[in-house]
């Protein structure tokens, strides 16, 4: 049986995080596509993050308060991380997990999913770790992460990561870009919470 | 009764693909581990899981050949996605065992059941989201509010809003009665499960994944010479 308390986690939350964890995944990957056409490459390491936080921030804020049990910024990030495992983005999976634990620490306490902006920190965790899954290697292992990244990418797109992620500030502009879709996605969220799921009583 | 190869070998050929994958550096490994995967889906009888793989897998190798530098970063997805097509083409099978053989298997080797349900959703429910977003655009047109295809760029903020609630209310919804359903099965029944299918481990199905072992270390071993 899985529900045997009130903090334990029950078939329908289980259920729900991972229909929520594929909506997510699956808009991150169209973000991450069509930003790289429209905003050039360039443009989308510094972007995609932050536009993947604003369409998925509504998806993550109500998965959340439905669920609002221990491990939801873990397990959204584990499974994420798998998914990204399964498409070969070996650095991504490790990153992903590592900021699930980070983020999950961050969320100790009681009620830390139903509040906005406890909420807001989990998500940061787990969009920061998007972006943090190229620039965190090109930091503590550059020239293993470029070797690797050199068999699936060609010359210019390694000076583009380079271009990107070698600076301090080009990091700080996508972390920044990444907070600010965080909080306007949660927000968002918060008001279709409060204006629709919760009056519906869904 | 219908008989499926056990998802547990199903996931050990997946396994060794994937290594085989994470190691490989030339282009002739990853032909050769491609045209190992469609062996191992023919054997499977998946002739058409097999022709639609090998079309895709060619024409992205024609994109990278033809345009090597022209994409940027989508060209890095390409290089990725056709380096993973030997791993996507044996997930298909995976993907095509029942949920319930791959609930039992699970048992099976007693993974947590809370893993084994998350893993049977991630399966079923992808194919689900690309149906419910149809769906939700033919209710929008319907009411007349992004009559063409391109009003979605025209309109990004009013598509984000129509498209955004009724995905989250579906999601509730689906993620409701699809709860009710697995309790009405018994899915919470904690005694021993059992399942329509045959899964059983047959000499046949040990020997295919025995052989696509083989095949994937002779890849990495005598490829990287090639």
């Amino acid at each position: 049986m899985l529900k045997t308390g009130t903090n334990k986690w029950t078939l329908k939350d289980v259920i729900t995080l991972a229909i929520f964890t594929v909506i997510i995944f699956v808009l991150l990957m169209i973000v991450m596509v069509l930003s790289n056409i429209l905003l050039t490459p360039v443009g989308a390491y510094f972007a995609s993050p932050g536009i993947s936080a604003l369409l998925a921030g509504p998806f993550y804020m109500v998965m959340a308060n439905k669920i609002s049990k221990r491990g939801v910024v873990f397990l959204i990030c584990t499974i994420t991380g798998l998914l990204f495992l399964a498409i070969g983005q070996v650095y991504t999976f490790v990153i992903y997990f590592i900021f699930g634990v980070i983020g999950e620490l961050c969320m100790l306490g009681q009620d830390a999913y139903l509040k906005l902006f406890r909420n807001m920190v989990g998500f940061l965790f787990y969009m920061v770790a998007l972006s943090a899954a190229a620039f965190i290697p090109m930091i503590l292992f550059r020239e293993q992460f470029l070797a690797w990244y050199s068999t699936v990418g060609t010359e210019e797109v390694i000076s583009t990561l380079i271009q990107v992620y070698g600076s301090p500030s080009g990091i700080l502009i996508t972390i920044a870009l990444t907070g600010a879709g965080t909080i306007l996605g949660c927000m968002i969220g918060q008001r279709i919470l409060n204006r629709h799921v919760k009056k519906a009583r869904i | 009764m219908k008989h499926f190869q056990d998802p547990r070998l199903t996931l050990g050929g997946l396994f060794l693909t994937a290594i085989s994958i994470l190691f490989i550096n030339t282009s002739i490994q990853i032909h050769l581990l491609m045209g190992i995967s469609v062996l191992y889906l023919l054997s499977l009888n998946k002739f058409r899981e097999a022709i639609v793989y090998t079309s895709i897998y060619i024409l992205l190798w024609g994109l990278i050949y033809v345009f090597p530098s022209r994409f940027g970063d989508v060209g890095v997805v390409i290089m990725v996605t056709s380096k993973m097509m030997p791993m996507v083409a044996i997930g298909t099978v995976f993907i095509s065992t029942p949920a319930d053989a791959i609930m039992l298997a699970g048992h099976k080797i007693r993974l947590p059941q809370a893993i084994i349900i998350a893993i049977c959703i991630l399966l079923r429910f992808s194919s689900v989201i690309r149906q419910e977003m149809h769906r939700i655009a033919q209710g929008i047109r319907a009411r007349g509010l992004l009559p063409h295809w391109y009003s979605v760029i025209l309109h990004p903020a009013r598509s984000y809003d129509c498209f955004v609630l009724p995905l989250i209310i579906r999601g509730l919804r689906l993620s409701t009665e699809l709860t009710c359903a697995a309790q009405f099965r018994g899915i919470e029944n904690s005694t021993s499960r059992t399942c329509i299918y045959s899964i059983a481990v047959t000499a046949k199905d040990l020997i295919r994944t025995v052989l696509h072992g083989i095949a994937c270390v002779a890849v990495l071993w005598f490829g990287r010479n090639l």
